[in-house]
């Protein structure tokens, strides 16, 4: 490595954060004014600026269209082996060990693992909000505006493709609350199925299917939307962890 | 709150779109292999899937995210079989260079340099990589940089001038010595 003058060794480390903009107004000016005045810290300034646009005009790689697929399939095999013990003991009929979900199946599969997750993280502000005694009917413009199941059933039909199926469709058209001591039939082997156990502990299955249903029909929003909605949700946690915080 | 609901609803799906390619990029930075990068791109998602109910927001997602991402890359070169970098979109030789046009010199150089940078950037040691690749690259501060690498924010500081001081005194040298082998030629 080349010797550092003297006058220079100070302001070297600070050349680097001069380009991250991570000095303060004081330093920068301070450096800044030092710059005009050496050669080789102008030279230098200038190197370290040139390694960023050089790392910049390296090619991207492209997110294989794929991958949301095959980290659908990782998430369905990974699951806890409660949940599996659940779904087979309300399932007896359904093996555990039946071969692997066709690549056809594997959107419908991708997108109720994921609206399900969403559901959880949902539910985990939710409660936290609510505070720990949160099972709660679900409110009423929530239900009501519950999609249609003729074009939510689809995706979890594929997933459950059993006859008792079309009970989700009944449960989500209800207009009543669904009683806390209601037997899980269905909805609440399909999102334990999907990695939510926790969900059906909370007894919040009809909040959950309703979300996860909601998320399936966002599937077709535009990107701009869906980022709109990401920084919605990044901007309520912050909210939320300032007011943990104060 | 129905608003509210709708997003957080697709938050998995929407968190996937938003930061998968970001990941797969730092990742790939840091690994050279895009096979091993796009496993670990699933992983790292894996994990967050995993640990949702344990996500406590206290750092934004995105950090959060990529200290995952970077434990992940840490691990996997230290692993003993860990490769020599094979062949990556960025990887020196593989693509022949378009023909030069008019106009066109200033980006052939970039790419040359970018290629350059691609292999000695392989070269710095992990953490100074990470360092460098999260704030130059992903736009990440000192400071997310710091939780990200579980390490002080003066620390990230150090180690982002020592790689880019690094890289910059290399490719300054690799520079110089092809403009003296063009002067030699003409």
């Amino acid at each position: 490595m080349t010797e550092i003058p003297a006058r220079c060794i100070e302001w070297d480390e600070d050349l680097s954060a001069l380009v991250d903009e991570e000095l303060s107004a004081e330093r920068e000016a301070e450096l800044r004014a030092h710059i005009d005045s050496c050669e080789r810290c102008t030279r230098r300034l200038q190197e370290l600026c040139d390694v960023d646009l050089s790392l910049a005009s390296l090619p991207a790689l492209e997110v294989p269209g794929d991958l949301a697929a095959r980290l659908a399939a990782r998430i369905e095999v990974s699951q806890p082996a409660a949940s599996v013990a659940e779904v087979s003991a309300a399932m007896p009929s359904r093996p555990r060990t039946a071969p692997p979900a066709p690549r056809r199946r594997a959107t419908a599969v991708r997108l109720a693992a994921m609206a399900a997750a969403a559901a959880a993280l949902l539910l985990a502000v939710w409660v936290a909000v609510r505070g720990p005694e949160a099972p709660e009917p679900v409110p009423p413009l929530a239900r009501a505006a519950a999609p249609e199941p003729r074009d939510a059933a689809t995706p979890l039909e594929e997933i459950a493709p059993e006859p008792e199926a079309s009970s989700t469709q009944q449960q989500l058209g209800r207009d009543e609350p669904a009683p806390q001591e209601q037997p899980t039939a269905e909805p609440p082997i399909q999102l334990a199925e999907a990695g939510l156990p926790e969900l059906a502990d909370l007894h919040e299955e009809d909040v959950a299917m309703l979300i996860a249903l909601e998320a399936i029909e966002l599937e077709a929003a535009e990107d701009f939307d869906v980022i709109a909605n990401l920084e919605l949700l990044e901007r309520l946690l912050d909210a939320e962890a300032a007011g943990d915080a104060g | 709150m129905l608003a509210f609901r709708r997003g957080d609803a697709a938050a998995f799906d929407a968190l996937f779109r938003r930061w998968s390619g970001p990941l797969l990029r730092y990742l790939d930075r840091m690994l050279r292999d895009p096979a091993t990068a796009e496993e670990l791109v699933q992983e790292a998602f894996l994990r967050v899937h995993k640990a949702r109910d344990r996500y406590t927001p206290e750092a934004r997602f995105s950090t959060w995210l990529y200290r995952i991402a970077t434990n992940l890359a840490l691990n996997e070169l230290r692993r003993p079989r860990h490769r020599v970098p094979h062949q990556s979109t960025d990887a020196e030789g593989a693509a022949p260079l378009p023909d030069r046009g008019p106009g066109t010199e200033a980006v052939v150089d970039a790419r040359v340099l970018g290629r350059a940078a691609a292999l000695e950037l392989s070269q710095l040691p992990e953490k100074q990589r990470a360092a460098l690749c999260l704030t130059a690259l992903e736009g990440l501060s000192y400071a997310e940089v710091a939780e990200a690498l579980e390490v002080t924010e003066k620390a990230v500081k150090s180690l982002v001038h020592r790689a880019r001081s690094t890289l910059a005194t290399r490719l300054a040298s690799q520079r110089e010595g092809s403009m003296a082998a063009e002067r030699s030629v003409t």
